[in-house]
């Protein structure tokens, strides 16, 4: 199912001095279904506000998503991998992932399946701080993957792990998503984890952020890893040809 | 598990060190004044032989649960309501203040004034005295929500029941413990009160009458018997709550 992103101007108030803060302006973006698209933008430049405006957390007036351009109701099942975990710390690493399950076509055998899918198989009755900050973010992907989300949204989840432990995550989710395939729009910071795996990299602009750049990525994500020969070709060509890109700057 | 032997020897030392000295002060004080641990035990088979320590006590821990169960639904409904809604809070927060700077004695009288001497007005009286105490509390809990959480529930769409056992509830519990504990303790002590000031009934009217004969060891008896019933609740009830919550921490 492809989708459209559409946002003229989205702005929040500031309450301390009363003035208006627009975040986002002239937001236009396409996406193709089951593709793997990477949003990589300055700090503050409206990133998660667009990913909580896409998922429902923050209101909009106007209907942000179209499908088939029409703005009929967009009933999508999403998943959201947020920036830190978020698993609910009294709950079991099962009860966390059953905690978001649709009741109605998640039976108990699909959530020991995904959570052995995921690793996590022997740490199911685990609680969320007796296990490390990587198993955490496998939990978190599991929780985000339980209800075959069609659009799966995902918030710098690697952010603040060592190279090995995201690497191995790296693996977890291609390897899933490879075999349950879906949409995933993912947030980051380190452009060559947009490029090697993404299919697309949109580069966000400074605040108010739009898209300045709409890469499509060559590399095959073989090996999934960020020393990955032809990632590192395309980082340095990308660079090197739009030194303040990272900056927000064209 | 030496850890916990050493706590439970360190607790039966503290114990035993309490009524060592009770024991030798009452050595040194007139017996009248300050009768030693084994005249007020005598005092306590000798009440309970009677039934009256029973009756008496059971009375009063009848009003303790009564006004306890209505002080923590409507103090925790009032506060979660205060700390989630800014103009509730800014309707309710003189109130509160009011409430919990109002006299318990005051409140004890004004009950009694309005509503006679009776069943209605003692439970009115302790509830009213507790009631913002526990919506102090309560209200901070309700603001110690992670949101973080409720997004995650939001997003996923859970149900109100999920929602409140599973999210918001867990992290409520701690200031639940926190205003049941400090409840129990504030309650019996006001019951105490009331029973002394209008109720023909009860161990403030048992205290009442044993002031006026002058007898302190029936005041020690049952006021010891009385103390061994919370602290039997804290063990049996409060703290192994209390531990099978926190099992995640």
């Amino acid at each position: 199912m492809n989708f459209a992103i559409k946002i003229e101007e989205k702005s929040f108030i500031n309450k301390h001095n009363n003035t208006r803060i627009k975040v986002l302006k002239d937001i236009n973006i396409k996406i193709n279904s089951m593709e793997f698209v990477c949003i990589v933008g300055p700090s503050g430049c409206g990133k998660t506000t667009l990913m909580n405006m896409i998922g429902g957390l923050i209101k909009t007036e106007n209907q942000i998503l179209q499908q088939n351009n029409s703005k009929q109701n967009f009933d999508q099942k999403f998943g959201y991998v947020f920036q830190t975990s978020r698993l609910l710390p009294w709950l079991t690493v099962r009860e966390n992932v059953a905690l978001v399950c649709d009741k109605n076509s998640i039976n108990d055998d699909k959530i020991d399946e995904i959570l052995e899918s995921f690793g996590l198989k022997d740490f199911i009755n685990y609680y969320p701080k007796s296990i490390s900050g990587g198993m955490r973010r496998r939990v978190s992907l599991a929780r985000a993957f339980i209800n075959n989300p069609k659009v799966l949204l995902m918030d710098e989840p690697f952010v603040s792990l060592d190279q090995p432990t995201a690497e191995n995550l790296y693996e977890v989710l291609v390897n899933y998503w490879q075999k349950n395939p879906t949409t995933i729009i993912l947030i980051t910071h380190v452009l060559k984890e947009a490029i090697l795996l993404g299919d697309r990299v949109l580069f966000f602009s400074k605040n108010p952020g739009t898209v300045v750049f709409d890469y499509k990525v060559k590399s095959k994500r073989n090996p999934l890893s960020i020393d990955n020969t032809s990632v590192n070709k395309e980082y340095n060509a990308i660079t090197n040809k739009h030194p303040n890109l990272l900056n927000g700057l064209l | 598990m030496d850890f916990l032997k050493t706590n439970a020897i360190l607790r039966i030392a503290s114990i035993i060190a309490f009524f060592l000295i009770w024991h030798i002060a009452s050595i040194f004080v007139d017996i009248d004044l300050l009768p030693g641990p084994s005249e007020v035990s005598k005092k306590i088979v000798e009440e309970a032989q009677s039934s009256e320590l029973f009756f008496h006590t059971l009375i009063t821990l009848k009003r303790v649960t009564i006004s306890f169960i209505i002080a923590m639904f409507v103090g925790t409904f009032f506060g979660l309501y205060m700390g989630r809604s800014e103009k509730a809070n800014v309707v309710l927060d003189d109130w509160l203040v009011l409430g919990l700077n109002v006299p318990a004695l005051v409140i004890i009288i004004l009950c009694y004034v309005w509503f006679g001497l009776n069943e209605l007005a003692a439970i009115l009286a302790v509830s009213l005295n507790k009631i913002p105490m526990v919506a102090v509390i309560m209200r901070e809990g309700s603001r110690a929500i992670e949101q973080d959480y409720l997004d995650v529930a939001k997003f996923y769409k859970i149900s109100k029941g999920k929602m409140f056992f599973k999210v918001i509830l867990p992290q409520l519990y701690p200031f639940l413990l926190s205003s049941a504990r400090s409840g129990l303790s504030l309650i019996w002590k006001i019951v105490l009160v009331v029973e002394l000031l209008g109720r023909s009934n009860g161990v403030g009217f048992k205290l009442y009458g044993f002031f006026q004969f002058f007898d302190i060891s029936g005041i020690l008896a049952y006021t010891l018997a009385f103390v061994i019933l919370i602290i039997f609740v804290e063990f049996i009830l409060i703290r192994p709550f209390e531990r099978k919550i926190s099992i995640w921490k």
